[in-house]
């Protein structure tokens, strides 16, 4: 058969496994994997080629959907091949080693198709990585900051914003009564009962003061209330000790005035924040060449004025006070928006696969579909297409009563039931399926069965993990160590969990799940 | 098969051989030179080496190409002949040793519908054809997909002797059935007969040597390259039949194979059938359903004929016919042929077709005689006194 641009090299593979290995030839992995190179190539060619500035706002999204219909339409092409061979419906003979061959093929298959749909985020976190480097974007924003500060410097507001913060013990200060009506009022409505605190002093009686019980349940155990209130005190950019359990904090003004904390917090941690700008520009002040400084920034803000291709333009927001009027003038100077929308542009594509958690979370998005599609494959080759399909609908039919049931359950935790009833189900699945050995027809019923038990069956270490932890629930009677390492050791289980389940299912197939739709599949019809 | 070839003295061989190289070397006389071929192969096959079958391969590639025996092509097929004939193996398959399948008493009875099949009995061995015949909806399909074990059974005993302990993917691992309604073919047929082979254990080079003989043995090399939905009806059951016999199987059940074909392609699968079940490279046992019973009574070592799901008469247990019927088609009508046969106990048939004429007195050739005495046309005739065709 003529297939376009395959080289020798494949159409010889390919004819080899057809005469030498007919389970993984069935599988057609070698052109997905061809195919999906070839494909995974072009889209990264035509990717890197088509207009695409690291400055603008992101098309991924449409880029994206449009790699995901290509990637739907291959899918397809995929199963319309896979439909011509079956070895075990031609009741051929597969080695153990071939049924494994054959499942993880699918699965490395799906991957490879799955995997394609992140082509254009992939080419566009490369991109930007080439276009801009990090500590460019480090320098380039703590000029603007810099710059703007000091150009900036007679009209920037110099007042620092100051909150009292006081740790108190509930029940002694009941006893004591020197407290303003004021602050009480104040506690009252925080705490929804009357309390009283110690007076504090004169001076800071206006101030807004957020008060950390000390005798609760809570601090008697771990001293969390404590913590949290010297967390608070150490995090200020500046604190008074007012006593032994009142704090005044002091924040400084917000100078940065270009920030993308919300976007890339690598960039952002790194770069000046409104402390240092402080100490460089405001607790010294020193004469300035506004003409230099405005050279310096210049550049820089053009630089960063890129606004070709903006999906979403940014629109000022309508500010009414003096402040807001001042703060409008001055987005419009140095175009404070756009920049900013620039970086976060920037910092959003160079940073989309920098963090062990987005890659956990790539890897997984990844696998999971790979592996439930796979099974699905697997299972659809392994039955008829009319008990294939029952299964399915059984599948929903069984998880809207589980739904019902867990929604009407007297019982008050619904995780519990949700897994206790998935669980219940593999057994009842198991059960069913074991009835096959001793059956004299194929009856659909149990086809389902073993159908349901096989996808089910793969993710039995983690259903096993998940209904144990919903059973123990996280200790929020420990302190926050003692919470963090159960925190750890769960997701340390998970892991294990999802190391275990490819195992497992890996023995079960060859030893129990094979010879279960040996037996179904070639019994004889009623 | 092995690919060496050693030099043995032709008093070794088993004398069948001798006896095919013999009917070869007629063959090649005579000129019938389809008929040599075929025979050419399937001695090739037989003989287990894979230089002879591709020696064989090619000239009837070289044959099919021209379609004559030209003296270039004599003189390669006596070569080969010669080159068989020194090298002939000494061991060929027990045909007779044990039973493929014995069926006791076998019932089946559909749970919707109210049709059921009565118990019956049969057995087949290897290179054996048992062929079912009947009306339409008398139970020859039921029977032929219980005997694959498509259906289950619901009394009676279905044991297959050539398997030891089998379940039932073993069973149709060895048996294959074609149904009457193929399943629709995928891809280039050529490519699905690969893979048939592959599955069964026919790998590398081998492979393809076997898939070319199949080819060339059913005459469908220049149809290789084509899908499903380009060849005919007829071909589709010549390369279903192809593909099951690339499986090797040891059990071939057949419904219907002649109802998609020409007469020419009828007779000419029947004996393909009949040569390829006693090759001693995959002896294999065939039990096929048609309505074709001449053409399959000729070929049949054993015929069943059911009515209403009963077996009413089965050609191995049956004692030969007491009574002489002939089937005759003429332009006369009825009474001219009751006038021939005024003196004698002749009953006579007509269906709208043919007269059928049974009597216990008269032969056949006696009947036959009687009717051209009386200066009857006679376009058609047959003797029917041991076929099935009494019944119908």
């Amino acid at each position: 058969m003529n297939r376009p641009l395959a080289p020798k090299f494949i159409k010889k593979y390919d004819e080899y496994l057809l005469k030498n290995k007919p389970e993984l030839y069935s599988t057609r992995f070698h052109w997905v994997l061809y195919y999906g190179l070839m494909s995974i190539i072009l889209l990264s060619s035509i990717f890197a080629i088509i207009p695409n500035d690291a400055r603008s706002d992101t098309p991924i999204f449409i880029h994206t959907c449009f790699v995901v219909i290509i990637a739907i339409i291959g899918l397809i092409v995929w199963l319309i091949f896979l439909l011509r061979f079956n070895v075990f419906k031609r009741f051929g003979n597969i080695t153990a080693i071939g049924r494994l061959s054959v499942f993880w093929l699918y699965v490395i298959s799906c991957i490879m198709i799955v995997a394609s749909c992140f082509v254009p985020s992939v080419v566009e976190t490369l991109r930007a990585n080439a276009a801009f480097k990090e500590k460019e974007l480090i320098n380039d924003l703590n000029t603007i900051n810099t710059s703007i500060c000091k150009l900036e410097y007679d009209s920037l507001s110099k007042v620092w914003n100051r909150n009292v913060y006081q740790a108190f013990d509930y029940y002694l200060s009941k006893k004591d009564t020197v407290i303003t009506l004021d602050e009480n009022e104040k506690l009252r409505k925080y705490y929804d009962r009357d309390i009283t605190v110690p007076a504090v002093d004169e001076s800071y009686t206006n101030d807004v003061v957020e008060s950390y019980k000390l005798d609760d349940e809570e601090y008697r155990i771990n001293s969390t209330t404590y913590y949290e209130l010297l967390k608070k005190v150490i995090q200020s950019d500046s604190s008074i000790k007012i006593n032994d359990s009142t704090y005044a904090l002091y924040t400084c003004p917000a100078y940065k005035k270009v920030n993308i904390k919300s976007y890339g917090s690598i960039i952002d941690d790194s770069s000046i924040n409104d402390i240092n700008l402080f100490h460089d520009i405001f607790q010294f002040p020193k004469p300035i060449d506004r003409v230099k400084e405005w050279n310096l920034i210049k550049p820089l803000l053009e630089k960063y004025s890129f606004e070709y291709g903006s999906l979403h333009q940014y629109e000022p927001p309508i500010f009414k006070d003096y402040d807001t009027i001042y703060h409008d003038r001055m987005q419009k100077r140095y175009t404070i928006y756009t920049v900013e929308n620039n970086f976060r542009n920037i910092v959003e594509r160079k940073y989309r696969y920098s963090s062990r958690d987005d890659i956990e979370f790539f890897v997984r998005f990844i696998l999971y579909p790979s592996l439930i599609f796979s099974l699905l494959l697997f299972v659809f080759r392994h039955s008829t297409i009319k008990t294939f399909f029952l299964s399915i609908l059984s599948a929903v039919l069984l998880l809207i009563i589980a739904a019902i049931i867990t929604a009407f359950s007297s019982y008050g935790n619904n995780e519990v039931t949700v897994f206790a009833m998935i669980f219940f189900y593999l057994l009842l699945f198991l059960v069913i399926a074991i009835t096959t050995f001793q059956s004299k027809n194929r009856t659909a019923w149990q086809g389902i069965g073993i159908n349901l038990f096989t996808w089910m069956s793969y993710f039995l270490p983690l259903i096993l993990v998940s209904f144990y932890y919903s059973l123990v629930k996280e200790p929020y009677y420990l302190d926050e160590k003692a919470r963090e390492v159960f925190r750890e050791q769960r997701m340390v289980n998970y892991l294990i969990a999802e190391a275990v389940c490819p195992v497992l299912f890996s023995i079960l197939l060859v030893t129990f799940i094979y010879k279960l739709y040996r037996k179904w599949y070639a019994l004889p019809q009623e | 098969m092995t690919a060496n070839i050693e030099n043995e003295s032709v008093a070794n061989a088993n004398p069948s051989f001798i006896k095919r190289i013999n009917e070869i070397e007629n063959y090649l006389k005579q000129g019938d030179n389809d008929l040599l071929i075929r025979r050419l192969l399937d001695l090739c096959l037989d003989s287990q080496q894979q230089s002879y079958l591709q020696q064989a391969i090619n000239i009837s590639t070289q044959f099919n190409s021209k379609k004559t025996v030209d003296d270039l092509l004599y003189q390669n097929i006596n070569t080969l002949l010669k080159q068989v004939q020194n090298f002939l193996p000494k061991n060929v398959a027990n045909f007779s040793s044990k039973n493929l399948f014995t069926a006791s008493q076998i019932k089946k009875q559909y749970s919707k519908g109210n049709f059921s099949l009565h118990a019956l009995s049969t057995s087949i061995k290897p290179g054996e054809i048992i062929g079912i015949v009947g009306e339409n909806g008398n139970g020859k399909t039921t029977l032929l997909r219980s005997l694959a074990r498509e259906l289950s059974i619901d009394d009676g005993l279905l044991q297959f002797d050539m398997l030891n302990n089998p379940d039932d993917f073993t069973i149709k691992h060895h048996v294959a059935f074609i149904p009457q309604r193929i399943p629709k073919w995928y891809g280039l047929l050529k490519d699905n007969l690969h893979f048939s082979a592959s599955l069964s254990g026919i790998k590398g080079s081998e492979n393809d040597l076997m898939v070319n003989f199949m080819l060339e043995r059913l005459n469908l090399t220049k149809f290789a390259n084509l899908t499903w939905n380009q060849i005919s009806s007829g071909y589709r059951t010549r390369f279903e039949i192809a593909r099951v016999l690339l499986q090797k199987p040891q059990l071939l059940i057949l419904d219907e194979p002649l109802a998609n074909l020409d007469i020419a392609a009828q007779q000419t699968i029947l004996t393909d059938l009949q040569f390829l079940a006693k090759s001693t490279y995959n002896p294999m046992g065939i039990v096929l359903s048609s309505q074709q019973l001449h053409e399959v009574e000729k070929v049949a070592d054993d015929i069943l004929f059911l009515k209403q799901g009963k077996l009413l008469y089965q050609s191995k247990n049956a004692e030969s016919s007491k009574e002489f019927v002939i089937e005759v088609e003429t332009p006369s009508p009825k009474e001219k042929l009751q006038e021939c046969f005024t003196n004698e106990e002749v009953q006579i048939g007509f269906n709208g077709g043919f007269y059928t004429l049974q009597s216990t007195s008269l032969s056949h050739i006696q009947m036959l005689e009687l009717l051209i005495q009386n200066s009857i046309e006679i376009n058609y005739f047959r003797n029917i006194s041991n076929s099935t065709k009494r019944f119908f």
